[in-house]
């Protein structure tokens, strides 16, 4: 049983409050203290303009909750929690909140209006919904995409910022990415790296002639992994649209039939049918009104259209079915798989690194005594909780950062080693012996000790740091898979 | 080739191009090999004087596949899903498909095989890496359509932030461009990158043309189209009128694809759906301005050189029916080339001056950039991050890159500008040849105006047309022109690149630079390296540049003086023969003479319509 490092730290915040005296570091407690209270990981997830954040969204939580690009909202932060009732709650500048109505079916309201203040006031929206995800694993944060000529970066930093983890989110990975995902670590205080961060590859079906993304999609999500090493752990790519349509449930038995019309047509006839969205809109061959063929374009996109027209088997599919298929298409189990395995399985140590690190950041002034010595206890506190094995690993994050920004330099070998330590996610793939007896973890557990006790004496203070953190992560390992055995 | 766009080129741009040939299959062997080098120069001068059509935009936004479909040659130009176009390729018309890669520390090009272009120009879609990291430049040749009315059109890697040197260096690239094609993606509205680049980017180039590229993949296009416009209509007003081309490539290709299988209707509808007609007709008729005045002096030219074949053939004629007046005409002729290449004449000290002042501009304007440079360095080192160092070294090559294409612009702008003051010099009898009156042929009296745009090169039309006093001299002068676009300034480019090279080389050497201090130091040797070395460098290249001028126009004036004396000797002999072989080369000529005189009719007509095209220009 791993000793809950969140509630350890939430009773040191707690033993600690009484001595310090109204100001901004009790405020900044109480704020550390609350978010450790909420019982889940807040995940923000960023990206530029259209880079399909809100889409993604919706996919992972399986509801459309997120405003869509139909909608005005997207240029509000919103955050999503599981809550009794769907409703939304407006929190403005003035530090007053409101509660409006959620969307029919729920999630954020079409308008602006609705909510029922001026954008600029408003700093948040947190959407309540009855979503079992969110229960249980997660509170998501969509953002505004940034480098929009509407001038949204800083608000939608500043929500990043405070979350636990970040899904980074780009069509077409580059320099511009780069740049966004520096900024955004800058804001976050370094946080965001290959540790905390995920990338995802989205808007897939764009890519070369969008008739067969996924071999593309594959290439450009490693090539592009390799490119941001440091920056993000991995990239996983997403079709976000179908990912969207197979688990929100827009798509019914009503467009399975309208599927099943589409596959009846002879080979030819479906191919010319299905040659654009104008074809598609406008072909006579289909018996189906041009309303209905705009949502279920909507729903598909050319190439989910193509792909369920081209099914074989049995001629009739029921929606069960299609969605299934359409689940298949989109990567998305590759996706929410990732988040279990990076964020959700490491929630307690994600979480209680940004409770940490905030602590770290606490000060009193000089006179007050009393609030200094509290700290100085809670710093000690602090320190004892860092050096348990899991947050050795976050603080090996820094490690990454470092990498990513060729302050740190290794030969390859050991370059990989670190990688390995700090973003494995149990003792066999931070040892890159993914599946060892616990005699292997041993055996690798010690050839790391001994690589990075070589490293300890380096002339480089940055390599001498963290060679000590590895070190002491592999012996934390080692002592660990003793007690397995 | 039905592949390529229905290009709406200069409606005399083939009448023009087969002429120029004709021309110089009708003179085949008579004329002398400078001469016929002169007709190649001006006849390449059709072509080679382009518009040049930079493609611009985001990564990932479309440029090579726009070109290749442009260009109607599918993959010609390497395209990836991943990040593809790392060097500038310039395509350029040509009647066979070639292609060149300009190396860093190489003076000639090398020749690459049209396959090899991905080799050569992109990064290897696998190991994500160069293949060829010290290629600079490629440049293609080819025959596509949309090329023949005198469209360059030139690929750039994709821009993805606007503080980095490389994005730098392509605006300074902007600098050879004639217009600008911005390419932006039907799926959002611009960003603010996007909209930072395009100001600094219009900075330097008035004609936008912008495309919405895949529109295919976009529904809802229209909309991103609309949004685009009011937020240029919000941030910079001064683009609300200008020109949207909706496009996609994939429609285009499917339409030749259809057409393959015969279903024309389905062809026609695609092409049209491509949107790249639209935007074919709209970039050839930007070239087509430009390609007016170049096809106007490429008429010039090749009218020229008829002109003096009949003049000299019609000499010859006199000659035979006993005309005494010719024997003077040429006499003269010879003399007063003779005089322009004695090393007193006019036009070597005009060169000599200008070389000198040249000098002085280079070096003040470098010595500009290098504490522009510096400044922006120690700027970079304060603001950087320090896992950001390390990259700095490679910003400061990019920048370093640059400062050498600025001098290189200049350098080129300031040699045109020597040369149209020495053509001017020509035309000016200097002292040795006062008083000379030369006989004017009387078709060359009868010769309609130069047809002058507002081209850079209208000083030396200008004097082109002063100078058709002497029959010859025009021809002369297009031939210097040629040589100066083609034979001086690529060389010097190539020098100063050279220099260059060897400084990135120990740029790139030194990759130690972990500390701010090892960054400053780094800078600041290169700075101060750059600061020995270029002034010695400007010398040498202005140097060159005047002593490369001053042996082609001696070789010039050289290959015309032979010229004449063989005329003279060929009479001589004609003199000394028999009557019936005396009577059988009248015929001859006079045949000639014939035809080149429809030839050369033919050119005046070409001339008329182009004028008529031009719609009264001077």
């Amino acid at each position: 049983m791993h000793p809950d490092l969140s509630g350890r730290i939430r009773e040191l915040c707690t033993r600690t409050r009484p001595a310090l005296s109204p100001g901004p570091a009790a405020t900044a407690l109480d704020v550390v203290a609350r978010r450790l209270a909420e019982p889940v990981l807040r995940i923000g997830v960023g990206g530029r303009l259209k880079a399909g954040k809100s889409t993604l969204v919706n996919a992972v939580l399986g509801q459309s909750l997120a405003a869509t690009a139909t909608t005005e909202c997207t240029t509000v932060v919103a955050r999503f929690r599981a809550g009794p009732q769907n409703r939304v709650e407006v929190r403005l500048c003035d530090g007053t909140s409101r509660t409006v109505p959620a969307r029919r079916g729920g999630g954020v309201p079409e308008t602006v209006a609705e909510l029922g203040a001026p954008r600029e006031s408003i700093t948040e929206i947190v959407v309540e919904a009855v979503n079992d995800r969110l229960a249980d694993s997660h509170v998501l944060v969509d953002t505004p995409g940034l480098d929009s000529l509407t001038g949204l970066d800083g608000v939608s930093m500043t929500a990043l910022a405070g979350a636990d983890a970040l899904l980074y989110v780009m069509p077409h990975p580059g320099q511009g990415d780069r740049e966004a995902l520096r900024a955004l670590r800058g804001t976050a205080t370094g946080r965001w790296t290959a540790g905390t961060a995920l990338g995802v590859l989205s808007r897939i079906d764009e890519l070369g002639t969008g008739r067969d993304p996924w071999s593309d999609a594959r290439r450009l999500a490693e090539s592009c992994a390799r490119r941001m090493r440091g920056l993000v752990a991995t990239v996983t790519p997403l079709h976000g649209l179908l990912a969207e349509t197979a688990v929100c449930g827009e798509f019914t038995e009503e467009h399975a039939r309208q599927v099943h019309t589409l596959r009846r047509l002879d080979g030819p006839t479906r191919e010319a049918l299905l040659y654009s969205y104008d074809t598609f809109l406008s072909g006579t061959a289909l018996p189906i009104d041009r309303a209905a063929r705009v949502h279920l374009l909507a729903l598909l996109g050319m190439y989910g259209l193509r792909e369920v027209a081209a099914l074989p088997g049995p001629p009739a599919l029921g929606a069960v079915a299609l969605r299934a298929h359409l689940r298949r298409l989109s990567g998305l189990d590759g996706l929410l798989a990732e988040i279990r395995h990076r964020f959700v399985d490491r929630a307690d140590r994600l979480r209680a690194a940004t409770a940490l690190d905030a602590l770290s950041r606490l000060r009193v002034p000089q006179a007050d005594t009393r609030g200094a010595a509290a700290l100085a206890e809670l710093r000690a506190q602090v320190r004892a909780v860092a050096r348990t094995p899991q947050l050795r690993q976050v603080a090996l994050g820094a490690a990454l950062t470092d990498l990513a920004g060729n302050r740190l330099w290794l030969p390859p070998e050991d370059e990989s080693a670190l990688v390995a330590l700090a973003t494995g996610t149990d003792p066999g793939s931070c040892l890159r012996v993914p599946g060892a007896s616990p005699g292997g973890i041993r055996a690798a557990a010690d050839r790391e000790i001994l690589r990075w006790r070589g490293h300890e004496d380096a002339h480089d203070g940055v390599v001498r740091r963290h060679a000590r953190l590895a070190r002491e992560y592999a012996e934390a390992l080692f002592f660990a898979s003793d007690a397995i055995v | 080739m039905s592949t390529s766009p229905p290009s709406d080129l200069h409606p005399l741009g083939p009448a023009v191009a087969r002429y120029c040939a004709d021309v110089t299959e009708a003179l085949g062997e008579e004329v002398s090999e400078a001469s016929r080098t002169a007709m190649r120069a001006a006849t390449g001068r059709l072509v080679g004087d382009h518009t040049s059509a930079m493609v611009v935009g985001e990564q990932k936004r479309g440029k090579s596949s726009l070109i290749n479909a442009l260009l109607g040659v599918d993959g010609l130009l390497p395209e990836d899903v991943d990040v593809a176009t790392r060097v500038h390729v310039a395509v350029r018309h040509a009647p066979k498909p070639s292609a060149l890669a300009w190396f860093r520390d190489a003076t000639e090009p090398q020749p690459i095989e049209l396959t090899e272009l991905s080799a050569y120009a992109a990064v290897d879609p696998e190991a994500r890496q160069p293949r060829h990291p010290d290629v600079v430049a490629v440049t293609v040749d080819h025959p596509a359509d949309v090329l023949t009315g005198g469209l360059e059109l030139i690929d750039t890697p994709g821009v993805g932030g606007l503080d980095s040197g490389h994005a730098r260096l392509t605006m300074t690239a902007l600098d050879r461009a004639d217009l600008l094609v911005f390419v932006t993606s039907g799926a959002s509205e611009m960003t603010a990158s996007e909209l930072r680049f395009l100001t600094e980017a219009t900075e330097r180039i008035a004609t936008v043309l912008f495309v919405l590229a895949q529109t295919d993949k976009h529904p809802n296009w229209p909309r991103t189209l609309e949004r685009n416009r009011e937020l240029l209509a919000e941030h910079a007003p001064r683009f609300v009128t200008a020109p949207w081309f909706p496009v996609s490539s994939v429609r285009w290709w499917d339409g030749v694809e259809a057409e393959k299988r015969g279903e024309h209707d389905t062809a026609r509808e695609r092409r049209r759906d491509s949107g790249l007609p639209d935007l074919v007709t709209a970039l050839t008729d930007a070239a087509a301005r430009g390609s007016q005045v170049r096809l106007g002096n490429a008429l010039h030219v090749a009218g020229n050189e008829v002109d003096g074949v009949v003049a000299r053939s019609s000499r010859l004629l006199r000659r035979l029916g006993r005309d005494p007046g010719v024997e003077a005409e040429v006499a003269d002729l010879t003399r007063q080339l003779a005089a322009l290449e004695s090393s007193g004449a006019a036009w070597r000290a005009t060169v000599r001056t200008r070389s000198r002042e040249l000098g002085e501009r280079l070096q003040l304007g470098f010595q500009r950039s290098l504490s522009d440079l510096r400044a922006l360095m120690d700027k970079r080192i304060a603001e950087a991050e320090p896992r950001e160092l390390k990259d700095i070294p490679t910003e400061m090559e990019a920048a370093v890159r640059a400062l050498w294409a600025d001098l290189e612009t200049e350098t080129s702008k300031a040699v045109r500008g020597v040369l149209d003051e020495i053509t001017q010099g020509l035309g000016t009898p200097g002292p040795e040849t006062a008083g000379t009156d030369l006989v004017l042929p009387e078709r060359l009296r009868r010769l309609p105006a130069m047809v002058v745009g507002r081209q850079d090169n209208r000083s030396a039309i200008d004097h082109l047309e002063r100078l058709s006093g002497s029959y010859r001299t025009g021809a002369l002068t297009a031939t210097l022109l040629a040589v100066v676009t083609g034979g001086v300034v690529i060389p010097l480019m190539v020098g100063v690149l050279v220099t260059g090279e060897a400084m990135f080389n120990r740029l790139r050497r030194d990759q130690t630079t972990r500390s701010v201090a090892d960054v400053t130091r780094h800078v600041a040797r290169v700075v101060s390296d750059l600061g020995v070395e270029v002034p010695v460098e400007i010398r040498r290249v202005v140097d060159l540049v005047g002593r490369s001028l001053v042996a082609h126009v001696t070789a010039q004036l050289t290959a015309e003086r032979a010229q004449l004396t063989a005329e003279l000797t060929e009479q001589e002999h004609l003199v000394a023969a028999d009557d019936r072989r005396v009577e059988k080369r009248r015929a001859e000529l006079q045949d000639r003479v014939d035809r080149l005189t429809a030839l050369s009719g033919r050119g005046a007509e070409l001339r008329v319509r182009l004028e008529g095209d031009l719609g009264g220009a001077p």
